[in-house]
């Protein structure tokens, strides 16, 4: 009320209160006892408050002038009489006096207060505005109503726009919006009012600039009573730094997410208890899960074969504690595939610092895995082949000590030998034996010779076996022997029937020599005997002491080669004398000791068809007389040829060593087919080439084995080899052969194919070698040499002692020299004599591993010009990164410095034509403006002349060379319009008219009309230029011609013709060049540049025609230039 | 007595302001030859205390005429000093390898002319 009050004059109040507590004063009057003041108090009271102190005063003064009237006598009349009324009115005037003091002071301690609350509320309004300033933060206030808007200053900065440009309109707002955020911003809002929330948006601004800026909206909407919203106030910020990092972290978050899923390998993240945090998309498929989130957050250990369950959590505890480290385990996929999985782990620490988690990368190393159990199964499986072989096999390592025992020596001499003990076997050989025994394995396993030897063996109860022993030694791969493979036989049996028949002959012989005499029919049965054996193929014989044959069977004879009466009476020495020294000691020692020599084979040719080897079983026993003194009188000789025998022995065991070696051999595929090329054997090799197992393809086609390309023509191939007289064959000669992997894949091979026929059925056998990777290295090294057979730079390689070791085409080319004149000798073939210190400076750089780059020499080609040549050499170097040779790139630069060495002429030549000029221009100014010479004299005139001649001749070298630079550098482009020759050719002789009349020189002009796509401008210059030399080099009284001809059916040639004096042969092409007139000094006082006909050719090649010259010496030349008929565009 | 100097070169312009600068600025009486031909017949005619030489002329350059008065008794000692419009130090090499007095480069100014060739010749003012 007071406020509103504070509007109305105080003075009048200070009437108005005075009246009023007049009138009432007096209305009270009859009520009051006396007269009370009390009601002017109060007017003082109000007028003070609403006005002040002066205000006051005066309703002080108004009171005391209406009181001393009306109130006090005498009525009204402004006279005081009475003291009492004096003091009354002083008394009244004090009290209203202080009253008036009060209120005012009152008054202005409550206005005080007033304006420190208002300072107060101005300060931190300011620092409001401040704080928002700092932040970036605008507010902004939207009357729902109206469609109002007013933004701070702050607010109209983060939209881009300048302090107090803002109109207040939406409009201007939306404008500013990204297109593609309006949509979310208006629903943001309108979810804001409709919802009674609070708005809270991101969006962006397009600022004028075209710059994009990410800002937050906030703001509360306010509603009238009837809840309609009225109002929306809010704040603004700018949010560009928070974006930019999310952005920034988001792809970065990508980046890692691409890595993680990309790699190939299994890459997994678990807890130290295994629990599954996150694993790529390679190792789900290598625990066969179809989503991450089927496994997340179990545990892996189920998927872990039970028995690595252990090893694997140990492994993964051990990594979170901070280790790093490397686990081979099964694991059986969700689908049941089982895997061999090898897992390289780290600590990694979890986003929640609190426990280490497990990073793990796990390769699958089934195959690796695989293939050592099939080498560990082949390994077994050639043992078992060679158990299975036969009970008679044994194994000794290289001292002869047993590995394995055959079966059939424990069963014939029931000792179990015993590996440690050595030559253990020795206590089962005969005593009688033993000794020959140990000669013959001592030998054998000292050279390596094939052992081979019979001998007894005793049973336990005292029994007697023959046994054949026969082994091969199996070598290491240096060629050391491993151990010895070897075979018994049992020949007892035929030991027997042999020392049976033996001890009969020999009873009966000795029966016969004892009763010769007296039992001459015992002779002839003695003759039918040797007769019956003679026919049952067994040599029989008797030598007397003498050795002298006493009596000889058929077969004998036969084998000897002599009849049986040849025989009679004759030694050995005499009869058989290349057999004498094999069979006379043997017949001496049964002579001399009396016993005799059972089963000695020999090996002799035959001595009735020398050159046939055979070989013999041979018995020499003594026949003792018939006296009791039982004296040795003679020998008897029992032959019995055992050659099918031997051979067939010697074919078992080279049989059997190729079997060991090919058993040895794994790695190429051996497999063998029936007669309807059915597989029957399939080695390891095979499997390991063609990843099947033999059990898969056993009895299967040999298709199978081949790519589908090959199935129809390569079994007709197989049969036509079947058929052909061939035993062994190398295929692939003539074509590639191909074989196709369980997994489908096709491979490259090398075969051979061989046939057997083994009772009566036909098998072939392919030896197949996978040349994959042979055929891939020789790819890549077929297309390293092309390139650098092809290249343009010459490519040699030397050894550090500088002799060349490779020399390309492009070396040929460079150098004279051909690959075969160059390698495996010394480089400095090419090194000029003044260079050779140099050679040996760069071997040594080389030898320290030192690269040499970009060294620019001379080297002398084959023809013994000097080339100048760009080379860098670097070291070649072996695997243990030590230079072994070098390898060099060389490049002829003899051109590029020809082309520097014209570079820097012609620069020079264009410096002198500039600066010659100037001096003339300079030198003439300067003794002008010097006073040297007087202007106005003869020589100050002459001196001006010369300035402006050479100036105009600067500035004409100045233009050509700039046209000149324009024309060929491409700067200027030709402007092509259709043009008619003949009024070219009027313009220029026009051009020309008046110099040529001043020298009396006829132009003569034939223009021919025809229409050409050409720049006119530059061609018509091309005609000045050249009539215009034909002008200056042309005497007095002369004539020019200019004629235009249709030359070789697409052109139009156009020549000049002059009667001057010539150009020099040898200048004919070279005038066409820049500064290379015929005569520099003549033409340049003729004005010339030197740079005329250059612009000239360059002109007429843009337009696609030639410029040449003729001439003449001293009759004139002729210029000539062609312009096509018509010019593409 | 005022030195006597012989200028040759080819180019019009040129010897005649070099002739008019040794002239007025420098007091020597000058001959001028247009061509190498003509500087040697000068040079053994005319009693002569120096040459300055030009080095690009046609037939005859610079170094040739110089060649031939080297080979002429009567021209071997006069100091020969060559005016060239080559400003590179490898340009003026073969030529100071020559024996010849000195090398002035083109343009230059008046005095600077006479300073360098006061100073090669070692000539008091």
């Amino acid at each position: 009320m007071w406020n509103q009050m504070r509007w109305i004059n105080p003075y009048a109040i200070a009437v108005l209160s005075v009246f009023a507590a007049t009138v009432l004063t007096q209305l009270l009057y009859p009520l009051l006892a006396s007269v009370s003041f009390t009601l002017f108090y109060a007017a003082i009271a109000i007028t003070a408050w609403v006005g002040g102190a002066k205000p006051g005063l005066f309703t002080v003064f108004l009171s005391l002038l209406v009181s001393d009237y009306f109130f006090l006598h005498p009525d009204h009349s402004l006279a005081i009489t009475g003291q009492d009324d004096l003091a009354r009115l002083s008394l009244i005037a004090f009290v209203s006096l202080l009253i008036n003091y009060f209120i005012s002071e009152l008054r202005g301690a409550r206005f005080q207060i007033q304006q420190l609350s208002d300072r107060r509320l101005q300060e931190s309004e300011e620092q409001l505005r401040l704080a928002l300033q700092a932040a970036h933060m605008g507010l902004w206030n939207w009357n729902l109503v109206t469609g109002e808007i007013t933004w701070t200053p702050e607010h109209e900065q983060l939209l881009g726009m300048a302090p107090g440009t803002f109109d207040g309109r939406y409009e201007t707002f939306d404008a500013r919006l990204h297109p593609d955020d309006r949509e979310g911003l208006n629903r943001a809002v309108q979810i804001a009012i409709q919802g009674h929330s609070i708005y809270k948006h991101e969006y962006r601004i397009i600022w004028a600039d075209g710059s994009i800026h990410w800002v937050e909206g906030r703001g509360q909407t306010f509603y009238d009573g009837t809840g309609k919203p009225v109002w929306m106030t809010g704040t603004l910020m700018n949010v560009d730094d928070r974006k930019q990092l999310e952005l920034a972290l988001k792809q970065s978050e990508q980046q890692f997410r691409a890595i993680f899923e990309a790699e190939p390998e299994c890459v997994k993240v678990v807890t130290a208890d295994g629990i599954l945090h996150n694993m790529n998309p390679a190792g789900l498929a290598m625990i066969e899960a179809d989503s991450l989130e089927q496994m997340q957050g179990q545990c892996v250990c189920p998927l872990i074969e039970p028995e690595h369950r252990r090893a694997f959590l140990e492994f993964t505890q051990q990594v979170a504690q901070g280790e790093t480290g490397t686990l081979e385990f099964e694991i059986t996929g969700l689908k049941g595939t089982r895997r061999w999985l090898e897992s390289h782990a780290v600590p990694l620490q979890s986003p929640d610092n609190a426990n280490l988690l497990v990073l793990a990368v796990t390769r699958d190393i089934t195959d690796r895995k695989q293939a050592e159990e099939a080498l560990r199964l082949s390994e077994e499986r050639y043992r078992s082949l060679v158990e299975a072989t036969t009970d008679s096999v044994w194994l000794t390592d290289a001292q002869g000590n047993v590995l394995k025992t055959a079966s059939l020596w424990t069963n014939l001499t029931g000792q179990l030998l015993d590996q440690n003990s050595e030559w253990d076997y020795l206590k089962s050989i005969h005593p009688d034996d033993r000794d020959r025994m140990i000669q013959a394995y001592t030998h054998c396993l000292a050279t390596g010779d094939p052992y081979e030897i019979e001998y007894r063996v005793l049973s336990q109860s005292g029994e007697c076996y023959w046994l054949a022993a026969k082994a091969v030694p199996v070598y290491n791969l240096d060629g050391s022997i491993r151990e010895w493979i070897g075979t018994f036989n049992n020949v007892t049996e035929r030991r027997t029937a042999e020392t049976m028949l033996l001890q009969s002959k020999l009873e009966l012989e000795q029966r016969v020599i004892e009763r010769t005499a007296e039992l001459q029919q015992t002779n002839n049965l003695l003759n039918n005997f040797f007769n019956a054996a003679s026919s049952a193929g067994i040599g029989l014989c008797i030598h007397d002491q003498n050795l002298r044959f006493v009596q000889i069977n058929e077969a004998l004879a036969v084998i000897d080669g002599h009849s049986v009466a040849d025989h009679l009476g004759k030694t050995i020495t005499e009869l058989l004398p290349e057999l004498a020294p094999l069979v006379n000691p043997l017949h001496e020692q049964v002579l001399t000791t009396g016993q005799p020599i059972i089963d000695l084979e020999i090996t002799t040719e035959l001595p009735s068809q020398p050159g046939v080897t055979r070989y013999w079983l041979t018995s020499y026993f003594p026949i003792l007389s018939s006296d009791s003194d039982a004296q040795t009188v003679g020998v008897g000789v029992i032959v019995t040829e055992i050659s099918d025998r031997k051979q067939a022995e010697n074919a078992l065991r080279v049989s059997q060593t190729r079997l060991a070696g090919i058993l040895d051999n794994a790695n190429d595929a051996i497999i063998s087919v029936d007669s309807d090329q059915r597989i029957t054997l399939f080695n390891q090799g095979a499997e390991k080439i063609f990843g099947y197992v033999a059990e898969e393809v056993m009895g299967q086609p040999l298709t199978l084995l081949l790519p589908t390309r090959f199935t129809t023509i390569h079994p007709s191939h197989v049969e036509q080899f079947r058929e052909s007289g061939h035993q062994a064959r190398r295929m692939g000669e003539r074509a590639e052969v191909y074989g196709r992997r369980k997994d489908g894949t096709e491979f490259p091979a090398e075969a051979s194919i061989s046939k057997l026929d083994l009772n009566g059925e036909q098998t072939i056998t392919a030896f197949l070698r996978d040349v994959t990777q042979r055929k891939q290295s020789e790819a890549a090294s077929a297309q390293l040499a092309n390139i650098v057979e092809s290249s343009d730079e010459a490519i040699i390689s030397k050894t550090l002692e500088g002799i060349v070791i490779s020399w390309n085409a492009s070396a040929e080319r460079l150098f004279g020299y051909s690959a075969e004149e160059m390698i495996g000798y010394p480089i400095t073939k090419i090194v000029p004599a003044e260079r050779l210190e140099e050679e040996v400076r760069i071997l040594e750089r080389l030898k320290q591993g030192e690269r040499i780059n970009h060294h620019e020499t001379v080297r002398q080609r084959k023809d013994g010009t000097l080339i100048e040549i760009a080379t860098t050499i670097s070291p070649i170097r072996d695997a243990s990164g030590k230079a072994i040779g070098a390898s060099k790139i060389a490049h002829d630069i003899t051109e590029q410095r020809a082309v520097e060495r014209m570079k820097a002429e012609f620069i020079s030549i264009v410096s002198h034509e500039l600066r010659t000029p100037l001096t003339s221009i300079s030198g003439a100014l300067e003794l002008l403006s010097t006073g040297l010479i007087q202007p106005e004299s003869d020589r100050g005139q002459e001196a001006i002349e010369i300035a402006a001649t050479e100036a105009d001749r600067l500035t004409r070298l100045v233009n050509d060379i700039l046209d000149l630079e324009r024309l060929e550098s491409g700067k200027i482009r030709l402007d092509r319009q259709p043009w008619d020759l003949a009024q070219l050719m009027s313009r220029a002789v026009d051009f020309m008219q008046l110099t040529a009349n001043q020298m009396n020189i006829t132009l003569l002009v034939e223009p021919l009309s025809v229409i050409l796509d050409i720049d006119g401008d530059r061609i018509l210059q091309v005609l000045t230029n050249l009539l215009s030399n034909a002008v200056k080099f042309s005497p007095n009284h002369s004539t020019i011609g200019l004629t235009a001809e249709i030359y070789r059916e697409h052109h139009i040639l156009i020549t000049v013709r002059d009667q001057g004096r010539g150009i020099p042969a040898n200048k004919l092409e070279s005038i066409f060049e820049r500064f290379q007139q015929v005569d520099a000094s003549d033409s340049r006082k003729k004005g010339g540049t030197g740079l005329g006909l250059a612009i000239c050719r360059s002109i007429v090649q843009q337009h696609g025609g030639a410029i040449w010259a003729e001439s003449v010496l001293e009759q004139g030349s002729r210029f000539h230039f062609t312009l096509p008929l018509t010019i593409d565009a | 007595m005022p030195k006597r100097i012989l200028l040759i070169d080819d180019e019009d312009g040129a010897r005649r302001i070099i002739q008019f600068s040794l002239e007025a600025a420098a007091g020597w009486e000058v001959l001028t030859a247009a061509s190498g031909i003509e500087g040697l017949s000068l040079a053994q005619a005319e009693p002569l205390d120096a040459i300055l030489l030009d080095v690009m002329m046609p037939d005859l350059d610079g170094p040739a005429t110089f060649q031939r008065l080297q080979e002429n008794p009567v021209t071997r000692s006069l100091p020969v000093i060559m005016l060239t419009a080559k400003a590179s130090p490898t340009e003026h090499q073969p030529l100071l390898e020559l024996g010849i007095a000195g090398i002035i480069t083109k343009p230059f100014k008046i005095p600077a002319l006479i300073a360098q060739v006061r100073a090669i010749l070692n000539w008091q003012d």
